[in-house]
């Protein structure tokens, strides 16, 4: 097969522009074949073959404006990395490490029962942290998919509200399980766009709902001892650390996507033609 | 006829395309454009997010093979394809017999 530098040329701009695509080799691979087929095809009617590459890529489109449409969504959003998504990785590390020490603070409520207060103290501004700089992160990851639509925008008012009662620092593991039903509604949405890793948003997504039927599980089994209140402490934190892990290690994992992602050069004002 | 005149139309033609067999990429195009004479002449690379769409949708399948050593992909109509070519091909005619209603008796402006 002839090789043709202008569109070998064409198409490593194409693999920059689209860079942070999981398909990307696929989508690379059909452009390839469609330039060259219609070089070909023209090289093969008597075009000389700098003017059939000439032609078949101003039939083809700029490649700015293809990258933008690749990206488009069908709600008219552009889904690529930016500055803000890949500070939203950052945010995800800081509510990973929040919730892993929230963890760790019940840990010790537990273990030193009369100083409790003071780690309940710590384990609820850390929840608090954690939760706030994970809606930072869902609005990251929002911007990253070119928008979430309304699935999205009730899941970070149900997921904010939680955050948000969190601060009175009372029936905290109520609020959580708020956020939990906000972080799970969230995660589907993004799942449906299958460009976020699956297991970390798997991970987000069941995070404080394997914590639940943890600690239910535990309770039941009465592990542990009892409180003054009736409650099995050990049961509660059990719970707390498997949900707060696990939701840990999901936020770790999209940390770790949008700050591997390079930021876009595409032209998000471009209007794409297919609808 | 500009692409943007064709926003909204594109999935009925490449489901109408296909409606005949398993195509290519180019062939696609290729034969959109000779099909509409020419007249639906968009930038061509528009068309291939359009195909990814529809195959996502589950309106299209996709195989892929090689071909004078390279990577080509053949599209294929699903089953909800073909269903969904049927409804929207219905749904045009609707459109155009209710415009040709509309717009029958109406003098042509006079040409210049």
């Amino acid at each position: 097969m002839a090789r043709y530098a202008l569109i070998d040329g064409y198409l490593d701009t194409m693999r920059n522009e689209m860079r942070w695509r999981r398909d990307l080799d696929d989508v690379v691979y059909e452009m390839e074949d469609h330039l060259y087929s219609a070089v070909e095809h023209l090289v093969t009617r008597g075009a000389e073959p700098g003017n059939a590459q000439r032609t078949t890529l101003d039939r083809f489109g700029e490649p700015k404006v293809l990258a933008a449409v690749y990206a488009s969504t069908n709600n008219g959003g552009i889904a690529v990395p930016t500055r803000t998504t890949r500070q939203a990785g950052t945010f995800a590390f800081i509510a990973a490490g929040s919730w892993l020490a929230a963890a760790g603070a019940h840990a010790l409520m537990t273990t030193f029962a009369d100083q409790w207060q003071v780690f309940y103290g710590a384990f609820s501004a850390l929840v608090l942290v954690g939760g706030v700089f994970t809606l930072l992160t869902m609005v990251g990851i929002g911007k990253r998919l070119g928008g979430l639509g309304a699935v999205g925008m009730i899941a970070l008012a149900v997921a904010g509200l939680g955050v948000a009662a969190s601060i009175i620092a009372w029936a905290i593991p109520f609020w959580m399980g708020l956020q939990g039903i906000g972080y799970l509604v969230f995660a589907s949405a993004v799942r449906s766009r299958d460009t976020a890793p699956r297991p970390s948003t798997l991970a987000v997504a069941s995070g404080f709902i394997i914590g639940v039927a943890v600690f239910i599980v535990a309770n039941f089994a009465k592990i542990g001892w009892t409180d003054s209140y009736g409650d099995y402490p050990l049961a509660w934190a059990i719970g707390a650390a498997t949900g707060l892990l696990i939701l840990a290690g999901g936020l770790i994992g999209w940390g770790t996507w949008l700050r591997s992602e390079q930021p876009a050069d595409i032209d998000i004002d471009a209007t794409p033609i297919p609808a | 006829m500009r692409g943007q005149a064709l926003k909204g139309h594109l999935d009925l033609l490449l489901l109408a395309i296909l409606a005949d067999g398993a195509w290519h990429g180019y062939a696609i195009i290729d034969e959109l454009r000779e099909r509409s004479d020419e007249a639906f002449d968009l930038p061509e690379g528009t068309v291939y997010p359009a195909l990814h769409r529809l195959q996502k949708g589950g309106y299209l399948s996709s195989e892929w093979t090689e071909v004078h050593g390279r990577r080509r992909r053949t599209y294929r109509l699903t089953e909800d394809g073909r269903g969904a070519l049927g409804e929207q091909r219905m749904a045009w005619h609707d459109f155009t017999e209710a415009m040709s209603r509309v717009l029958k008796g109406v003098p042509w402006p006079d040409t210049p």
